[in-house]
């Protein structure tokens, strides 16, 4: 029986050109991933200055602090940072060291606007409450996720306080001295600091409306 | 990059479809445009066999359309001899069929239904030409068609020659997704053909050199797919089955859901038992048909089961994810409410632009094979909801058939059933 040809001349420059389409497709993906990696540096430097400029602000102006004191922007800036930050973390994996080394500097900046925050407040009888909310996405914690959901959409609905997430595995001194203020400790998360009283474990939405004592008039139309 | 195992699973399967398309363009740029010269001179005797079942009044009497299409076409009618069988019929099929015989048309009947394959092979016993050709009752040829076909055995080592078979004006949205389903069959064996691998010549009308079903065997009616398998025999003794694509066959498509999948299960059921049963055809000496056209065709069913499984599982976890979501804090109308547009939350992953470069691939395939084949019927509107929706009603055939399949269910076709 006469065997039936192969048309190598075919299949090799076929194979060759796919290989070539995948190569660049694979390229493009990470070239978009370094932009965004970029785009997130970039606006961590922005942040960077920003509270540098609050805190020499702080300074110049401390006998007209709270006529002077404006945290809108840097407040909306360290949320859309901490948005990107999310979506990186989404995207690269939990266990990305890139996505871990721009969370430890997130977390120094949270802190810090943490500080002024809670600065203002001393001085200036400022009533806005705020949440600490540590929780871990690398070590097991089955409700972290949710914790941050519930949070989320308070937060959203009654934006009158401040909500500063941390990681509890990230490697951070100024982090870990945090931690030993408040007792968190890695087997009881998540857990809440609102407004210096600690709660471990899960809390619903009614408990944290109730913890910040916010109502549904202050709900944002 | 977070990298899953569906990811893994779609790099795999694009990687296997963009090679594929690779290599169909690389078909298309290389391929001979004068190959289907038609020979005015070579005008050997053709018998056409119309197996018919209630093709009368119960659908509208379209037989009639069937013989007056061949009737009316341009080879020449000494050297056509066209034979109705009447397969047990209860409407008025044989009334019908009997009205033709003034044209010259040749009526066999059978009292009780046997299946088309009986009814077909009793056709090719009482027929005269050196060339067979068998046409489904709900099908119409083209004038021109018989020529075209015809030139192709002027190679002595064309067994079976096959047109384009399309859905005629689909009006239903089962219809037009047919019409689609049907049309990149078209474009494929086209391919196949230029390859010299077709493993399919589908049953709605092929002609057939007569002396190889004399020598080789009758349609066995042992098959729910007596059409692939005597292709696959064909293809077993290393002859070949050429495509001549600007060759039309119209068919009707099936319009209630029930008949569409009862046929697609049979299609499939029966493709992979005879893939199982010419199992030595995936070897070196069969050429293309080995190391591309069938590894191919079962990658395609594995791309199917895929499709399904990761459209099943996505559904239900995501709508799981929102219930949950929702129950622990409420619907989040804040969120979609303001919701501002950033490029930064855009990833255009890999696994995402690799379907739809696919895709594109394939829109331009279907523009190039409807001018090749000379198709007039828009395939615009079609072809968007074929893409809409036959991921998951292709699949779902799929993994209809291979419950079938596993669970040994019988399959019945006209009279008979037939073993999974």
């Amino acid at each position: 029986m006469k065997r039936k040809k192969i048309r190598y001349s075919i299949y090799i420059p076929a194979f060759l050109l796919t290989i070539i389409m995948f190569l660049i497709g694979f390229i493009i993906g990470s070239s978009v991933s370094d932009i965004k990696l970029q785009n997130v540096y970039d606006l961590q430097n922005d942040i960077r200055i920003e509270s540098l400029g609050n805190e020499l602000m702080f300074e110049l102006v401390s006998e007209d602090l709270c006529n002077s004191a404006n945290l809108s922007t840097y407040t909306l800036e360290m949320t859309s940072l901490g948005k990107r930050l999310d979506y990186l973390e989404s995207l690269e994996g939990y266990d990305s060291p890139r996505v871990a080394s721009l969370k430890n500097y997130y977390s120094l900046l949270l802190i810090r606007h943490w500080l002024i925050t809670q600065k203002l407040k001393e001085s200036c009888d400022d009533e806005k409450g705020y949440v600490l909310f540590f929780y871990t996405n690398i070590g097991n914690c089955e409700d972290c996720e949710d914790q941050g959901l519930v949070l989320t959409n308070v937060h959203r609905n009654y934006p009158d306080f401040y909500v500063y997430s941390f990681e509890y595995y990230l490697d951070n001194a100024a982090l870990d001295l945090l931690k030993e203020r408040y007792n968190i400790t890695s087997y009881r998360l998540p857990t809440l600091v609102v407004d210096d009283s600690v709660y471990y474990g899960f809390r619903s939405k009614g408990f944290i409306k109730q913890a910040l004592n916010v109502t549904d008039e202050d709900q944002e139309d | 990059m977070i990298f899953t195992f569906y990811d893994f699973v779609i790099y795999v399967l694009s990687f296997v479809g963009l090679f594929v398309s690779m290599v169909y363009i690389a078909v298309l740029l290389t391929r001979n445009k004068h190959r289907h010269k038609i020979d005015p001179k070579f005008k050997p005797k053709i018998s056409i066999i119309i197996p018919v079942w209630n093709e009368g009044s119960a659908q509208g009497e379209r037989i009639r359309k069937t013989v007056d299409s061949l009737l009316n076409c341009n080879y020449p009618k000494s050297k056509l001899e066209i034979i109705i069988v009447n397969d047990g019929s209860t409407d008025n099929s044989l009334e019908i069929a009997n009205s033709y015989k003034k044209h010259g048309v040749k009526v066999y009947s059978n009292k009780k239904s046997l299946g088309k394959t009986r009814a077909v092979n009793k056709g090719i016993k009482h027929c005269t030409g050196r060339f067979v050709a068998t046409l489904d009752a709900d099908s119409y040829i083209m004038p021109d068609v018989l020529d075209k076909l015809i030139s192709c055995f002027k190679d002595k080592n064309v067994m079976a020659a096959i047109p384009s078979i399309n859905i005629w004006k689909p009006k239903s949205i089962l219809q037009k997704i047919q019409f689609i389903e049907f049309f990149s069959a078209v474009f494929i064996r086209f391919i196949q053909s230029e390859l010299g691998a077709v493993p399919l010549a589908p049953g709605a009308f092929t002609l057939i050199r007569k002396s190889f079903i004399e020598k080789y065997g009758y349609f066995s009616h042992k098959t729910m797919v007596e059409d692939l398998e005597i292709s696959l025999r064909i293809q077993s003794e290393n002859f070949l089955i050429e495509n001549v694509p600007d060759a039309r066959v119209y068919t009707s498509g099936l319009n209630n859901i029930r008949g569409f999948y009862r046929q697609r299960i049979r299609w499939f059921l029966g493709l992979m038992i005879q893939l199982k049963k010419y199992k030595h055809l995936f070897n070196w000496k069969y050429g293309n048909l080995a190391v591309f056209i069938l590894p191919t065709m079962v990658t395609y069913i594995f791309l199917a089961l895929f499709l399904f499984y990761y459209a099943i599982i996505m559904l239900v976890k995501d709508t799981v994810e929102w219930i949950h979501d929702v129950l622990l804090a409420g619907i989040d109308w804040a969120s979609i409410l303001e919701y501002k547009f950033d490029i930064f939350f855009v990833t255009i992953r890999n696994t995402t632009v690799l379907p739809i470069l696919l895709l594109i691939i394939m829109i331009v395939f279907f523009m190039l094979i409807k001018r090749i084949s000379g198709e007039k019927q828009s395939i615009f509107i079609p072809f968007i909801m074929f893409a809409l929706t036959y991921w998951f009603l292709g699949s779902l055939g799929w993994v209809l058939s291979i419950y079938y399949y596993i669970a040994k269910k019988k399959v019945k076709w006209g009279p008979n059933y037939y073993d999974s």
